[in-house]
């Protein structure tokens, strides 16, 4: 059992936030839009959460850092042997904002980094549940990607379309007056449909109402919730998100939020929103 | 407090110094290393530098895989499925259907991203998105575990150069968290010339062949490799032969900067002493480590210190790097399998090319590889972004 204790959000069809609020000018001259993402939407949840610093970090990015991948590759073709500049080889790992988030708090515990396409952000939010059953304490947990590649004519909109944007939950095994929901269960698997769904129908109380995907509501014969809100439709993290913090959704209410991600990566978060 | 049993009951490599962990350990013993100058690609470079690897071009290991021969694979993804079929040999179809399979890896397809965008900037030739499908890191995780019939959880661990010790972290503890019984988890990792690149830019890559732990080092030999291991709880004991337990295991964070350890080595002195606690070992009881020891000035330097502030007297240890170049992502997985050979053949290995111990901690790393018996081995993988992990295997 987990519990949301913050929400950060950078969502790309919204306008971007005031990220020199968390972040300082100097630094933020020199980051990519990836590690600003990263680093509002943790800061943010942390912030909302009401803890100091988080005591474990596990991020998530579908495709890492490409817009200092592009930069680092174009800067090896162009300056040929040359000692061109380390950043944006150091910043185009996958867990360069995990551990830009570490040194930000001083946080010396767990950290990791998932990279799963469209099961990126489950995989890090699984680990965070054992973690949290390992272990007391917050746990930072999120994920940022964007949207840029190297080979010219070539980019990443020729596969599908995953996440963009940030999110980030601070999380607790501890219910307390901050906990804006809390998560009963999530299950994701990849190209068999049938134990998916066998998995699902066990961990699904009766009465449920699903969103996301209808044909994996169809298949489990719960209700596809109609709702004029476009966010039930979006990637996860996000329209959980939303969906909690939508002043018409009364504490209380559950929802399966079910998603059909890229073909054959089927997922399943059942949550319940509370009263903060 | 003690933890449920986590075994190795399967264990799948290749690298530079073998295509099993049977070669692996032959050339260990017989101080044969892989380093040789960089064969299957021409990086542009002021010299041309010494990597560990893998002697099979694609096309052959493609062959070899018996993959059909109507599509380009990434590397990384044909080294994967080599050393994971190998790992699962003799595990039974049913029990590998619910297993969970966690890989790992920092460049997933970029050897083909890169060629394709080569082929663009220097070359002046048209390319196809056809490969881009490949280039992230779980595209061939994915790939893998439906080649080997894997209905359970499947993810990826991009930790940069401690990936696959949180892996084999992660199977340890989703097994100890009841989340499954059987595992297989390593990662890997093609060499490239974007990393090859990157690590140049960052002045760490040895004109010479690397010398880990020495005064005189001067940089690391990037390798390429991949490895699994098959991890089981105590339930399938009486099935699969265990070949070692994984008794520890830690993950801790260094804080300090992107690239360069702290001085003191904090985030390693956490992952080690956390990994003892989590084995319930004192530091006298590890008889063997198997260090990070990347032979760039910082690491060896931060690594050594941490060493010396955990252990009164720092155990045998040896950087088998030396041997198979930096594997990036594979690194924690490769060595993992080699602490299991240096447990089930009761050799430790020599570190190559050391002559002059460091000045800040003058530590001497095994000279000769030799049969010392260890029974507790412990395994340092530490990354960019401050990622310390530290695995501990022992006898059965």
């Amino acid at each position: 059992m987990m519990y949301i204790q913050g929400i950060g959000q950078v969502h790309i069809r919204q306008e971007e936030p005031n990220y020199g609020q968390f972040i300082p000018p100097a630094q933020l001259r020199r980051m990519s839009h990836i590690m600003k993402m990263g680093l509002y939407a943790g800061m943010e949840a942390m912030q909302q959460s009401g803890t100091e610093r988080p005591d474990a970090i596990i991020t998530a990015s579908a495709w890492g850092c490409t817009e200092d991948t592009k930069k680092f590759i174009d800067s090896f073709i162009s300056d040929e042997h040359g000692l061109g500049s380390p950043t944006p080889f150091i910043q185009s790992t996958h867990n360069s904002f995990a551990g830009q988030l570490a040194i930000h708090w001083k946080c010396a515990g767990y950290n990791c980094t998932y990279s799963q396409r469209g099961h990126s952000f489950e995989s890090a939010l699984f680990d965070a549940g054992i973690w949290l059953r390992e272990n007391p304490g917050t746990v930072l947990c999120g994920i940022a990607d964007e949207n840029v590649f190297f080979i010219p004519g070539a980019n990443l909109s020729a596969v599908p379309a995953l996440f963009r944007g940030a999110c980030f939950w601070a999380l607790s095994a501890e219910k307390t007056e901050k906990s804006r929901g809390k998560i009963h269960t999530l299950l994701f698997r990849q190209g068999n449909l049938e134990t998916f769904l066998a998995s699902a129908r066990a961990a699904l109380p009766a009465g449920v109402t699903g969103s996301g995907s209808p044909m994996l509501c169809e298949r489990l014969e719960i209700p596809f919730l109609q709702n004029s809100s476009d966010y039930l439709t979006e990637t996860m993290p996000f329209a959980v998100s939303q969906w909690i913090l939508d002043e018409t959704v009364t504490p209380g209410q559950t929802q399966a939020f079910l998603e059909v991600s890229q073909e054959g990566y089927y997922s399943l978060i059942f949550v319940e929103k509370l009263d903060f | 407090m003690t933890h449920p049993k986590v075994f190795v009951v399967g264990m799948g490599a290749i690298s530079s110094i073998g295509n099993s962990p049977e070669e692996m350990l032959n050339s260990l013993i017989r101080e044969q290393h892989g380093l040789s100058p960089v064969k299957h690609f021409t990086p542009n470079f002021p010299f041309t530098p010494l990597v560990g690897e893998v002697a099979w071009s694609n096309t052959e290991l493609a062959h070899r895989l018996q993959l059909p021969d109507t599509r380009t694979y990434s590397r990384t993804y044909l080294l994967g499925l080599w050393a994971a079929r190998q790992a699962i040999q003799g595990i039974s179809n049913n029990q590998l259907a619910q297993a969970a399979f966690l890989s790992s890896s920092t460049v997933g397809g970029m050897d083909q991203s890169e060629k394709l965008f080569f082929q663009k900037t220097r070359e002046g030739r048209e390319v196809t998105s056809e490969t881009i499908q490949g280039h992230d890191c779980g595209a061939a995780t994915e790939e893998i575990a439906r080649q080997l019939g894997i209905n359970g959880l499947v993810t990826t661990i991009n930790t940069a150069c401690s990936s696959s010790a949180n892996a084999i972290m992660l199977g340890a503890r989703m097994i100890c968290a009841g989340e499954t019984d059987l595992v297989i988890a390593g990662g890997a990792d093609s060499l490239a010339e974007f990393t090859l690149q990157g690590f140049r830019t960052l002045m760490l890559v040895s004109e010479s062949y690397c010398k880990p732990f020495d005064a005189a080092r001067n940089g690391l030999n990037l390798g390429e490799g991949a490895a699994f291991l098959v991890l089981c709880s105590e339930k399938f004991l009486s099935e699969y032969t265990p070949v070692a337990e994984l008794r520890g295991w830690a993950n801790a964070n260094d804080a300090n900067h992107a690239t360069a350890s702290s001085p003191e080595g904090n985030g390693a002195q956490a992952s080690i002493r956390q990994a003892l606690k989590k084995a319930s070992l004192q530091p006298e009881e590890i008889d063997y480590i198997n260090v990070h020891g990347t032979a760039t000035e910082n690491n060896d330097r931060t690594e050594g210190a941490a060493m010396a502030a955990v252990f009164s007297t720092v155990p045998p240890f040896s950087s088998t790097k030396s041997f198979t170049g930096h594997t990036l992502a594979a690194s924690g997985a490769l060595e993992a399998v080699i602490s299991c050979l240096s447990l089930q053949s009761g050799y430790t290995f020599a570190s190559l090319h050391f002559t002059t111990p460091m000045e800040a901690t003058p530590l001497v790393p095994i000279q000769k590889s030799a049969r010392t018996n260890p029974v507790s081995i412990l395994s340092n993988s530490f990354g960019f972004g401050g990622n310390c992990s530290s695995l501990i295997f022992r006898k059965i």
